[in-house]
Parts: C-alpha cells; structure tokens; sequence
C-alpha cells in the first residue's frame, strides 16, 4: 500500500511537504477571496473587488514552479499571484484596504501591489497592460546571461489586446524566458469570450507566432504545475517563450456586485464541482500526506490568519493625504 | 468708429504732397465722396474725396509738406470726439514684411503726459497695465493724473516713467490748480480746496507710508547731564553769540550716532541700497498752514556754535517762506520735536526716502528708580521711525542706546568730536 | 575642439554613456546594423554588439513596453521611437505604466528609461510626420521632457537623461540634425534638467522659444537690433520640469514676453509659460503675454504649405514690434 502510495507520488512529481504547500496556499488563497469579498459587502473594502475566487490552480500551480528571482507580472485580479508567489499576507491585506501600513503604502490598492524581493513586478488597472514590460524583465535576464525567467498572468480578454500580439511576437523573434499564462476563465467582463474571439482556443494562438501553446485544466493544480514546469524549464535553458492557456472559471462575477447574467446557472454548477481547492484537498487526502482531522486544523488555522490580517487592516492608519506628494519623481 | 484720412499714393514716383486747402472745416459734416482737401505733388493737384460720411476733425494744417499715408484728419461718427492714438502705416503682424520696410514701423510714441490726449475706451475705464500700475504707485503718481500711449489709450510703464521723470524735475510744483468754487455746501460741513503746501504734505505723507516699511522703536533718556551742560552754555550765550537749544544737542547727538552706523544714514533706491557719507540732517519746523523741513549740512562736521547759527537763519527764512529749494533737499535723517508742543512721544512718519527719523519729546521730571531710591530725575522720550526694509530692529536699538549714551554723558561727544 | 552635427553629438553622447555604464542598452526600429532611420545610432551596434544595439519590430507599444520593464530590473534602456507622431501607439506604456511605476509602487521600482524620438517639423513630409507633441507628455506627472535646439545642448541633455532614474522623453528635431557646433571631446559634457539657457540676452522683449523656433528667434533679434530693439531669447531646453525663475527674472527685466513654438497655441507649451507668467510676473506685464505658433491645421504635404503655415523670423520680428506697440 504505501510503496503503491510512493510510486503515485513520484509520478505526481510532489512529495508530502510540497503538497502541503501547495493545498496550503491554495486554502489561504480562497480564504482570502471569501472573506474580502464578505469585507466587501459589508461596505468596508474601498473601490472595486476582482476576485480570484475558482481560479486558485492556477496562480499555485504556475508560481510552485518558480524561485524567488524569477519574476511575474500580474493583473487587476492580482491576489492569487501576490500570494502564491511569496507576497506576506499582512502587507498585502493591508495595501487591500489602503492602509497605510500596506506594501505599497495604501498607494496602489488592489490593482497595484508589488514585492521585488519576491519578484513581483506590479499588477495593472488597464487589461493587457502588464504583458509588455513583462518582456523588458525577461530580457533583463536575457542581457544577464542569467537563467532567470519571466511569467506574466492576463486573461482571455486580454489575449485580444494589441499588446499581447506585440508582445508575443517580439518574445518569439528575440527568443526571451518569458511565459505567457492565459486563465481562460471564458468571460471578458461581462462578455461571453466566444462571442468576440473566432478562436477560443487561446493556446492555439501561439502557433501563429511560432512558439509552443498548451491548453491545460485550469482547476488541475498538478496538471498546470506540470505543464508549467516544462515552460520553465524551455525558458531557463534558452529555448524561448511558450504560451499556457489554463481553462478555468471564476465562481463570482468580473466584479464584485456583478449578477452574472451573462452566465447560466447550469455552467456555473458543472464548475463549481470542479471546485480546484476541493479537487486538490481530496488528493492530499488520497496520498494520505495529511489526515481529514489535520487539514481541518490546517484549513481553520488559516482561516484565522486571514480573518486576523483583515481585523489588523480594518484597524490600521489610513495614509497621511500629503503622501500623495511624494514619490512623482525618483532621486 | 472712427476714419483715418491719409495722403492717397497718386502715381509710381510720387513721395509727398502739399496740403494746399480744407474744403470742410474741423467738426464740420462730411458725405461719402465729398471733396475733403486739395493737395500738391511735383506733378498734379487733386482733390481727396471722403471715402466715409462723417464729422471732420483736422489734423494737418494747409502748407504742411506730407508723406505717403500720412494722417491728414479723422472722420468721426460723433461730433467733437477726438482721437489722439498716432496711427501711421497699417498694423505689420500677421502679414510677413520685407526687411526693408522694418523700418517705416511706427516708432515708440512721445511719452510726454502733456502732449497726448487720452483717446477715451469704451465704457470709460482707464486702461494700465500691471507693471504701470505698480510703477504708479511705488512713485506716488495718481493713475486719474496719467496718459496712456499704449493700445487703447493705456498706460504703460512708458507713461508712468516719464511722469516720474517730470515730478522729479519740479517736486514742489503744485499739482492742479485749484478747483473752481463749489457749490454752497451743507450747513453741518465745510468744503474747501486744499492749498498747494497742504496737497504737497498730503501726498508725501501717503506716498512715504505707501514705499516703506514704518516701525517705531521708543527709549527714555535721562537728560540731567544734557540739562546741565546747556544750562552752562546758555549762560554763556553773549560769549558765544548764539543760544544753544536742546534741538541743537540732539542734532550734534544724531550726527555723532550717524557717524557710528553708517548703516542708518542710508536708503533703498529700486534693488539698490544707498549709504549716504555725507550727514544731512532735517528739522522739522511748523510753519503757517503747515510744515516745512530744512536741511542742515554736514552736521557731523559743525561745531555746536556753528550749527546753532544755522539752524536759526534756516528757521528764520523757513517762517518767513523764504526757504530755497536746495535748503530743502538733501537730506539723510530727520529730527522733529513735539517736545516743543508738549508731545511726550509719537510714531512720526518717515521723510520718503530717508531711512530713518529721530522724534523727541518734552522734558519733565519724573519719578525713577536709582541705586534702589525713588528719585525725581529730567526723562525724555525718544521715538525713532525707521524702515524696516533696510534697518532692523536691533540696529534701531543700537541707535537708541547709543544716542542715549552720549546724552547722559555728553563728555563722550567731546571725545569724538572733530 | 571638433565641430559636431546635431546627429553626431546624440551619438557621441549615447556611446559615451554605454561605455560609462553597461546596463545601458539602446532599442528601437532599424537602429542597430543600419544606424538608425536618421543615423543617429551609427557605430553603436559595431561597438556595444546585437544585444545592447537591437532591432525590434514595429511595434511602438511594446518596444516601450520592454524598455519599461528592463528598467524596472535593473537596467538603463534607451529606446528609439521613430518620429513623436507614433506617440499614440505607445502612450499607454508611457503615462500609464512608465510615468507611474515610481509613484504607484512608493519608490520600489525606478524607471531609468530615455524614449528618443523625433519632431519632423518643416520638413514638408506630412501630417503623420510633422507634429510636436510636447504638450502631450509635459501634461503627465512623472515623466521628464526634453528639447534641446544645439549640438552642445543635445549632447549634455541626453547625457543627463541617460543618468536620471526617470522616465525622460527626450525629443530630437530632424531639422536640425546638421546643425554644427564645436565639441570639446575630452570634456565630460552633462547639461542640467530642468535649467533653461538663454541664448541671447536684450533688455526689450522676453522670447521664450524652443527647438527650431530658437534659431529663427535669434534671425529676428538680428534684425531688430538694426532697429535698436532687443530681443532676449530664451531656450528653456527642458520642457517639464519647466525653468520658469529664469524666465520670470528675464521678463521682470523687460515687462514683455512672448513664446515662440512650433506646436499649436490651444492647450500648448505657450499656453503654460503665459500662465505661469500671470501668477509670478503680473506686477511685471507691460503687455499680455503674445504667443506665436502655426494656425491650428494638421500639417499638410509639402514645403510650399510648410513655409504658410509655420513662423519665419520676420513673422516673430514682426511680433516683437507689435508687442511694443
């Protein structure tokens, strides 16, 4: 039994530690996402929400296979790449909030937090907006001789804006360690991808500028790590850009307060039970890396991390207003 | 809206014209395609037809020799408007200009205030310019006073500048003639015009507060030696041929001081600072109907005798209106005495553009404290007005303390006294 | 001593800066083997090698985009934008994501990235490749704007903005390109951001001018000096942030001030000069302050419209004497 346990875990390419990790952020993750979405109805989280909810794998999945001086580029539905790349859960809580004690000092919000130290490079408050200077930060790596590679997050959306064309093209022709991730989640907005693309496939559009595009399911945890790794992997050994397309869902609307009309109630059943937190926690449970009892703590001792990140955000400073002064121009 | 009326170009070669006749007089009515004026050139005579109806205001006089374009006249809408704006060749902008013809461009009108009329804008507000008004005001100069030879009729730095230059040629000419008799006033007021001395005092009075920074510094002096040294010298006053007063002392006292803070004996003239090495100082002296100030010259350098002299021929010449213009100027400090009316102490106004003023007050015993006892001792108050844009404060004291020094020891004069 | 062209002293400038430091990198359309559309990169990628001289595509957005974010890891790009009218292409990159980073991230990120381009006034090409877009860019916070009209001027200037850790438009005029002015090579030659040179001193009328409109400004000086009138022309060679203390000084001098531009008068360079004026030199005007530009039309085909349009040094003399007026 457990020799047969050991061969299933080879072939998962995990051990127990880094499945822990890994169902571990994912919970922190949608803990996040639920209870800011409860701050948000309770009218204590300033402007919009984008939740991340339903898309998990995807940030875990991409980010578990890439080190600390690797960078990513994010978007305007940040947190799930904030977090699974290594961003502390208090700062970013905070920044949520706009607090004054945020990363980024209450300056940026949701659209806009960053890390360096952990390579991340900025959300963005215009769609496709990030994929540009994500090819800058690879071919920084590239000038380096470094094997440093680059991954940047947009939606399907997105895949329809000049930028991303401009951006793959270039990627391709200079041959840089950058990833393009596409989380299909299948509505730009509040409109229906297939209604504004001839192409849904997103991977498929890769083909057109020569370089390698892979379709993936998107709650798969497993399956995006491994198809991320073998990106990662193209890139670091100087074999250029790849294109990933993770199929995936949001279980809320593109904002929060979005009543999803465009959507079926149906289509959102099939995948809510496709719920990729729930997919993966039964695998844990499967490779009996933890018992039912353990995750539970697990699960209810994150819940109180995040609950306590939100209690220090709602009770931090907001910014002095003249900071809003400083930081136009660098020294 | 007016019409300019100019001498027409009659024929490839022609330069000038005489004007040989009127055929309209000025202010007289004017139809469309009426014969105006006749003029000469080498060539022919013609006649100028009116190209507007109008009112006729002439310009140039019959036998004037005039160019090509130049102004003969106007026709205006109205009778009896005038226009005084110089309007030569057309504006040159936008239309792009050979460089040859840069120079048929107008040249900067006269700025003489006298020789223009102001042409009227409309609604009759004065049109100035920011830096004309300012200028305006840091010369004392009324704007309802000024011309304008600017677009419009307004008045530009020019204008004012040119004024200053006038006022500063005559600055005791009186302003404007008097007003004519006024109406029967009121019975509970009384109008009348101010006389020519009072309008002047009035003026300064407000141009000096209006161009300087005016704070005053008081001080309490003991005048029991100062008392006693001309109580000494009065005495001796068939000896000395003249009587010395305590304004006599204070003037040789402000000299010394003077001597000692050049900085004082000083004044700010635009961006510059002026310091004085001669020591001039004024007096101020009532007269009939007002104040005049004669000046002492080279007070520092005058014996107590000798300054005494002068100040009574100045005195005396200033009572009697006698008093030249160059008695009056030239000064680089100011005293006045409401002592002599029973003043104590006052906040006395510079004397624009000295720096600085000494006033002084009576004499009369008070109560003081010395060594412990109530004594009755003779106190005068000193009140020193200076500019603050060029003295500050602790200079002021300085004077004060200092002049305070050398009336309570007077030897401390004799000391340096040349 | 040599006598450099315009174009060379960018080149001389941008070779020294890459030798100086190399993370300096230059990208853009043809600028490697073919020395750039205008020459202005010839011999860097002999020198510097194909990955800091690189050809990209023609794709504004993200050639300003790589340069975006290679300055946000590290690096020190220089990027080459053709002529300033494809400014529409990349404008995202620059006000949205290169002008903001600095600010947004509280100071994580500098954005030491130089975007050259070129100002095709009076070069009778046409209305995609004429305008001056100052105004565009000058309008954002964050970002620096540059426009230098001397050999020496450019030299210095790009030097310095290679140098900032701000995103620095810096915008060459092809008119100019063969302009020659002597260069002292051995001289470590950094001009100022943000300090304005006047090129010509006179005590009767403040010109404020820029780029081309310099040279023309300083022919009406000469023939007004014929007419005893002196025109004082100031070049403010940084756009934003504006030098307006030297103007201001000049124009307390003079009490008269106009702004020479190539660019339209609504909403233009001229229109913040005059502004500024009337906060800290009202006290000083003796006249509004004139602004003389082109009329406000897209810039049609050809030298003879050109020469309509735009002004000449007797249409700024002509100016001068109406402000006098």
């Amino acid at each position: 039994m457990a020799r047969r346990k050991q061969a299933a875990s080879k072939s998962l390419g995990l051990d127990a530690d880094q499945g822990l990790k890994i169902y571990a952020k994912l919970v922190e993750i949608r803990q996040c996402e639920q209870q800011l979405n409860t701050a948000f109805a309770k009218n204590l989280f300033p402007g919009y929400i984008h939740s991340y909810q339903g898309q998990e794998a995807c940030a875990v999945g991409v980010c578990s296979t890439l080190r600390d001086d690797d960078c990513i580029v994010s978007t305007h539905r940040g947190r799930g790449h904030y977090l699974a790349k290594g961003m502390a859960l208090e700062p970013m809580v905070c920044e949520m909030f706009g607090k004054a004690n945020g990363i980024c000092g209450g300056r940026g919000g949701e659209m806009h937090a960053a890390d360096p130290a952990v390579g991340i490079l900025g959300g963005n408050g215009i769609v496709g907006g990030g994929i540009p200077y994500a090819t800058g930060a690879a071919y920084s790596a590239q000038l380096d001789g470094s094997d440093r590679v680059c991954v940047v997050f947009f939606g399907e959306g997105a895949s329809n804006q000049g930028s991303f064309h401009e951006s793959l093209n270039l990627a391709a022709a200079w041959n840089l360690p950058l990833i393009f991730v596409c989380e299909n989640n299948l509505y730009a907005e509040m409109t229906p991808f297939r209604d504004t693309s001839r192409q849904t496939d997103v991977a498929e559009r890769a083909h057109g500028y020569g370089i390698p595009g892979h379709s993936v399911d998107g709650n798969d945890v497993l399956a995006v790590r491994a198809a991320s790794l073998a990106a990662v992997e193209r890139a670091r050994s100087g074999q250029g850009p790849s294109l990933l397309e993770l199929k995936t869902y949001r279980h809320g609307g593109h904002f929060q307060g979005d009543p999803c009309n465009y959507r079926s109630r149906e289509e959102e059943q099939l995948w809510l039970a496709r719920d990729p937190v729930q997919l993966f926690r039964a695998i844990v449970l499967d490779q009996g890396w933890q018992s039912s009892e353990q995750l539970q703590a697990l699960e209810a001792q994150i819940e109180a991390q995040v609950s306590a990140a939100v209690d220090l955000a709602l009770r931090s400073p907001d910014p002095d207003p003249a900071e809003a002064l400083r930081y136009v121009y660098a020294d | 809206m007016s019409q300019g009326v100019h001498i027409p170009k009659l024929g490839l070669t022609m330069e000038e014209a005489t004007l040989l006749q009127w055929h309209i007089p000025s202010d007289g009515r004017v139809d469309k395609g009426a014969v105006l004026l006749t003029i000469e050139t080498d060539k022919i005579t013609f006649d100028v037809e009116a190209e507007a109806s109008g009112f006729l205001q002439q310009v140039a006089s019959v036998g004037d020799r005039l160019k090509i374009g130049e102004l003969v006249g106007y026709l205006h809408e109205r009778v009896g408007q005038s226009s005084g704006a110089v309007v030569g060749v057309p504006s040159l902008a936008p239309t792009p200009v050979p460089a040859a013809s840069l120079s048929a461009v107008p040249t900067a009108q006269s700025a003489h205030p006298a020789a223009m009329t102001v042409a009227s804008s409309e609604g009759g507000r004065q049109l100035v310019s920011p830096v004309a008004r300012r200028l305006a005001q840091e010369h004392g100069l009324a704007l309802a006073q000024l011309t304008g030879s600017g677009p419009g009729g307004a008045v530009l730095r020019r204008d004012v500048l040119a004024a200053a230059a006038v006022q500063a040629r005559a600055p005791a000419q009186a302003l404007t003639p008097p007003a004519p008799d006024s109406p029967p006033a009121a019975l509970s007021a009384q109008r009348r015009p101010m006389s020519a001395m009072r309008r002047t005092i009035s003026q300064r009075m407000m141009h000096s507060l209006h161009s300087s920074a005016q704070m005053t510094g008081f001080g309490r002096i003991d005048m029991g030696q100062a008392v006693a040294w001309r109580r000494a010298l009065v005495e001796r006053e068939t000896d000395l041929g003249v009587r010395i007063t305590y304004t006599d002392l204070l003037l040789k006292a402000c000299a010394c001081v003077l001597r000692d803070l050049p900085e004082i004996n000083a004044y700010i003239d635009g961006d510059d600072i002026v310091t004085l090495a001669d020591i001039h100082i004024g007096l101020a002296v009532a007269v009939d109907g007002g104040l005049v100030v004669p000046v002492l010259r080279h007070v520092d350098r005058l014996s107590l005798v000798g300054l005494a002299q002068q100040r009574e021929q100045l005195i005396d010449r200033a009572r009697s209106g006698k008093l030249l213009p160059d008695e009056m100027s030239g000064g680089s400090f100011t005293l006045s005495n409401f002592g002599s009316y029973g003043g104590d102490f006052e906040t006395p106004i510079l004397n624009a553009p000295q720096s600085a003023l000494l006033g002084i007050g009576q004499i009369s015993d008070e109560a003081v404290v010395r060594e412990g006892q109530v004594v009755a001792r003779p106190m005068m108050m000193i009140s020193l007005t200076f500019d603050h844009r060029l003295i500050d404060g602790a200079l002021a004291g300085r004077f004060r303390s200092r002049l305070r020094e050398l009336l309570e020891q007077p030897a401390l004069m004799l000391a340096r006294m040349r | 001593m040599t006598s450099k062209t315009y174009c060379w002293a960018i080149i001389d400038a941008m070779r020294e800066e890459m030798e100086r430091d190399s993370n300096v990198f230059l990208v853009g359309e043809d600028v490697g083997p073919a020395g750039g559309a205008f020459g202005a990169s010839r011999g860097l990628h002999k020198a510097f090698g194909p990955l800091r001289v690189r050809d990209t595509p023609i794709s504004e957005e993200v050639i300003v985009g790589l340069a975006v974010g290679a300055a946000m890891t590290g690096k020190r790009p220089i990027v080459e934008v053709m002529f300033m009218d494809f400014f529409g292409l990349c404008l995202d990159q620059i006000a949205n994501q290169a002008a903001k980073m600095h600010y947004l991230y509280q100071g994580m990120f500098k954005m030491p990235l130089v975007i050259r381009t070129n100002v095709a006034v009076e070069m009778g090409i046409g209305p995609h490749h004429s305008q001056s877009l100052e105004a565009w860019v000058g309008h954002v916070p964050g970002l620096k704007v540059l426009m230098p009209s001397t050999p020496r001027d450019a030299k210095g200037l790009l030097k310095s903005a290679i140098r900032d850790n701000n995103p620095v438009i810096f915008i060459e005029h092809l008119a100019l390109h063969r302009m020659k002015e002597d260069i002292d090579d051995s001289e470590e030659l950094l001009i100022p951001i943000g300090k304005a040179d006047i090129k010509r001193a006179g005590r009767d009328v403040t010109v404020v001018a820029t780029g081309l409109m310099v040279h023309k400004a300083l022919e009406a000086a000469k023939v007004l000096a014929g007419e005893g009138i002196e025109l004082e022309v100031i070049d403010p060679r940084t756009i934003s942030p504006l030098d307006m203390d030297t103007i201001v000084e000049s124009v307390q001098r003079t009490n008269r001030a106009m702004v020479v531009s190539s660019a339209h008068k609504p909403f233009g360079f001229g229109s913040e000069v005059a502004a500024q004026l009337m906060e800290r030199a009202f006290f000083h005007l003796d006249a509004p302050v004139m602004r003389v530009t082109p009329p406000f039309t897209p810039q049609p085909f050809g030298k003879g419209f050109e020469k309509f349009l735009h002004p000449d040094a007797q249409r700024i003399a002509a100016a001068a004497l109406d402000l006098m007026r």
